[in-house]
């Protein structure tokens, strides 16, 4: 056979692997893959101990193997492995949504034993119980109801729900920083050496001058000592002074980075979680 | 009858929204003053929200037209595999195969550790290529040139403090790393006033909504009303009264608040 | 002295409430429209977005939810204004669940302000989960990767997307974030296709990014939602009260109270520690 009868005989054989199928044969073809999967969940059920730690890093290499091939080998006039990406990158998402339900499980694990075993607190697990499912019914029916009454009604609900409880609770809950701030300021924040000092007056300078009040402060200041207009210094620190700091804590960072990222695509990494036994 | 309902619910939907999101606020920021009953429900609740919503949402948007439907009704069947990948994450949960759910959490942090080479080109070589700033005057003139300047004095000495690979016994390399410690103070001043700047902001948010939303809106007609003016000065006599009374009785020793000290 | 001392013992529930009357003065009383000051970053994004040709489209990337609405939420707005004002099609991406549900509110009240149409004017991708594939997939063939909006139709068949496949007919992308994402797309979307990027981050975040504005990774930055009314004040909203507007407004009073209770706090500090050691000096003579 030539070579090109071969890659020939290759795209038709994956052409009818892949193929949309439909009806029976679609059932049939799903039921199998299935079985096919439950099969190599179950060879995998049966792998000895030694070659666990093996798989796992072979899983691992070639994960991050296509996209440093995507960067180190390629042109512009041949990549296929940036084309496969975009179908790369659903892939991953759709095994990645997967995971969802982990957090919930445990939660649900945390509440329902609450609830059954009566513990103090319980009205609240039963409140979370309740307040889970009926944002999730909300959703589902307004999007699959076919009565137009009924998933409109959902519909508000939801939105009740969602702008009425989840937004606010949301947003107020990262909101009480603030106040914690404003405590810290009057109670913690002791200016006991040279650094600190330095580090305050910075912070107010940075403050006033992103904010009209800065302006106001000292706009009376004559043209040959703009520069001290707090606008004017607050911008020069953050343009000069802080980003020479910034990038210098940034190489530091690079560096340390690269030799983590190495460390993990290479199975050399150690703590708790990677020394465990599998 | 639910056709009612839903009408109904349409047309009063706004004011049940600031209602409810009030009702939420007061019920959260009730912790500021002390751990309490309505604070921990309305925490559950919002958990419950969060993950209820999460699981709709990964539905509705991702797993139901990226996989549900082109499995079942598009006819692409080989998905179902991505089901089965999905699976292994519950290994978690078996003492005896939770291996296998390390099999997949392997794969994808391998494949964020695949991206650092493009990772590290990308941003750090335009990085250390604008670092190197000319000496010679430009546009602003000896301005430039004095600008370059104390960007590398402040580079260098700031990267000296980082640098741990031997000790800062020499003078010159003592004195300059000690300058970069000084410099580093410039950028933690910066992230402390952009820190402030930002907590502040997201406070900002929540009380214009209760001001300009709610008690605009659902409470009082408009701020020159007299029930306005009343309860901004019962506010302002009672916020006085209580720096007052903190002033003049001395702080308990054992305080029986038991809202999180900072 | 005494007073700095007492002033030491107070609650901090009593600062909490200071807090709430200081800002909450300004919110009812504040100037209509403006401030004046523009930063040069914020003028450099809005450059970027008044030059992006008709013929390309504008990728928001958006990681933010509800908690940091009041920061990115005004920055969104403002972008979506600005390209709704100047017929640039644009396309948002949500890598948050609930931001999803934000920022297609955001979308949808703005298109009915404006007069502007779903799936011609903009289109909401959705909610999808954050991987670096997918965001190297929206320069190399944005259709493929982003596949459906956030209603469940698919993206190839809606008019806003005619033309539109990879990074030849991206004009630019806006990071709008409340976390650290801002490398990830500058790794995987815009620098392999020397696409421009602009980043609207929280305050948080901001003061890192200067660096990348030094290199020119990032062309222009909105901080907060003080760079959200700077914005709104080179397209032509000087006179209007918004959000942003009234923020920045409070945070004048809220800074200048902050930096008040800091100074105070020292000198009731400094204070007491003379006075225990003026204690300390009299037990020593008795």
């Amino acid at each position: 056979m030539t070579t090109s009868t071969h890659h020939g005989l290759w795209s038709i054989l994956w052409g009818a692997v892949v193929a949309e199928r439909h009806g029976t044969v679609l059932a049939l073809l799903i039921a199998g893959s299935l079985l096919v999967g439950a099969g190599i969940l179950w060879m995998l059920m049966s792998v000895p101990t030694r070659y666990r730690k093996p798989v796992v890093m072979a899983v691992t290499f070639l994960g991050g193997l296509i996209l440093a091939l995507e960067f180190l080998a390629g042109s512009e006039k041949w990549h296929p492995l940036t084309d496969f990406l975009p179908t790369y990158g659903n892939v991953q998402m759709v095994i990645g949504s997967f995971a969802l339900l982990l957090g919930i499980i445990n939660l649900f694990m945390i509440h329902g034993q609450a609830v059954s075993k009566r513990t103090k607190g319980w009205a609240n697990s039963l409140a979370f119980f309740v307040a889970f499912f009926a944002i999730m019914m909300a959703g589902f029916v307004k999007d699959y109801a076919t009565a137009k009454a009924v998933s409109g009604s959902a519909d508000s609900i939801f939105t009740v729900f969602f702008e009425g409880f989840l937004m606010p609770l949301s947003s107020t809950m990262f909101s009480m920083i603030a106040f914690y701030i404003a405590s810290a300021a009057y109670r913690a924040f002791r200016i006991r050496s040279t650094e600190s000092a330095l580090m305050m007056i910075t912070a107010s300078i940075l403050m006033l001058g992103l904010v009209p009040a800065g302006l106001y402060l000292t706009a009376w200041l004559p043209e040959p000592l703009s520069w001290l207009r707090l606008e004017n210094l607050s911008a020069w620190l953050l343009v000069g002074p802080n980003m020479a700091v910034q990038r210098a804590m940034a190489f530091g960072i690079a560096v340390g980075a690269l030799a983590v990222g190495l460390r993990i695509w290479l199975s050399l990494e150690r703590g708790s979680f990677f020394d465990r036994q599998l | 009858m639910t056709e009612t309902m839903a009408n109904w619910l349409a047309a009063h939907s706004t004011s049940i929204i600031i209602w409810c999101a009030a009702l939420c606020t007061f019920a959260i920021y009730s912790v500021l003053y002390a751990e309490n009953k309505f604070y921990r429900l309305f925490e559950h609740i919002y958990i419950g929200l969060a993950a209820g919503y999460g699981v709709y949402v990964t539905w509705s948007e991702l797993l139901g037209p990226k996989w549900w439907i082109p499995m079942v009704y598009d006819g692409q069947w080989y998905w179902v595999f991505a089901a089965v990948a999905g699976s292994m994450f519950y290994f978690m949960y078996s003492n005896k195969h939770v291996w296998i759910s390390r099999v997949i959490f392997g794969f994808f942090m391998g494949v964020a550790a695949g991206g650092m080479f493009r990772g590290f080109y990308e941003v750090y070589f335009p990085q250390i290529g604008s670092s190197m700033k000319s000496l010679a005057p430009g546009a602003n003139g000896w301005w430039d040139t004095a600008s370059a300047l104390v960007f590398y004095v402040l580079l260098f000495s700031a990267m000296t403090y980082f640098f741990f690979s031997f000790e800062h016994k020499h003078p010159a390399v003592a004195a300059t790393a000690r300058a970069g410690r000084w410099f580093l103070m410039i950028g933690f001043g910066a992230i402390f006033g952009a820190t402030v700047m930002g907590r502040l902001t997201l406070l900002i948010g929540r009380l214009n909504f209760l001001l300009n939303d709610w008690c605009l809106q659902q409470v009082v007609p408009d701020w020159k009303s007299i029930y306005f003016k009343i309860i901004a000065a019962l506010v302002v006599v009672v916020l006085i009264a209580l720096i007052v009374n903190s002033i003049a009785r001395p702080k308990q020793k054992n305080s029986t608040s038991s809202a999180s000290e900072e | 002295m005494n007073i700095l001392i007492k002033l030491q013992q107070i609650d901090r529930r009593v600062i909490y409430a200071l807090v709430v009357v200081v800002l909450a003065v300004p919110l009812i009383f504040h100037p209509a429209g403006h401030p004046t000051l523009v930063t040069p970053e914020v003028h450099r994004a809005f450059e970027v977005i008044d030059q992006i040709p008709k013929d390309k489209m504008v990728i928001l990337s958006s990681a933010w939810g509800p908690s940091t609405e009041s920061e990115n939420g005004p920055q969104t707005a403002v972008l979506m204004r600005h390209m709704f004002m100047k017929g640039i099609r644009f396309g948002i991406v949500s890598w948050d669940q609930a931001g999803s549900q934000v920022t297609y509110k955001i979308g949808t009240s703005l298109e009915k302000e404006l007069h502007k149409q779903y799936g011609v004017d903009w289109v909401h991708f959705g909610f999808k989960l954050l991987n670096e594939a997918a965001l190297r997939g929206i320069g190399t063939d944005l259709p493929t990767t982003m596949k459906n909006d956030k209603l469940g139709k698919l993206v190839s068949r809606l008019p806003v997307m005619n033309g539109i496949k990879d990074f030849h007919n991206i004009g630019a992308v806006v990071e709008i974030s409340a976390s650290g994402t801002l490398e990830g797309t500058m790794i995987y979307t815009t620098q392999p296709n020397g696409l421009s990027l602009l980043y609207c981050p929280t305050a948080v975040m901001s003061v890192e990014a200067y660096k990348y504005l030094d290199s020119g990774q990032v062309k222009g930055m909105l901080n907060s939602a003080v760079g959200a009314a700077q914005y709104e004040t080179l397209i032509g909203m000087s006179d209007v009260t918004t959000q942003a507007s009234i923020t920045t407004w409070a945070l004048s009073t809220a800074h200048i109270f902050i930096i008040v209770l800091i100074l105070l706090g020292n000198l009731g500090y400094i204070a007491s520690k003379k006075a225990a050691r003026r204690q300390g000096g009299e037990a020593s003579n008795d």
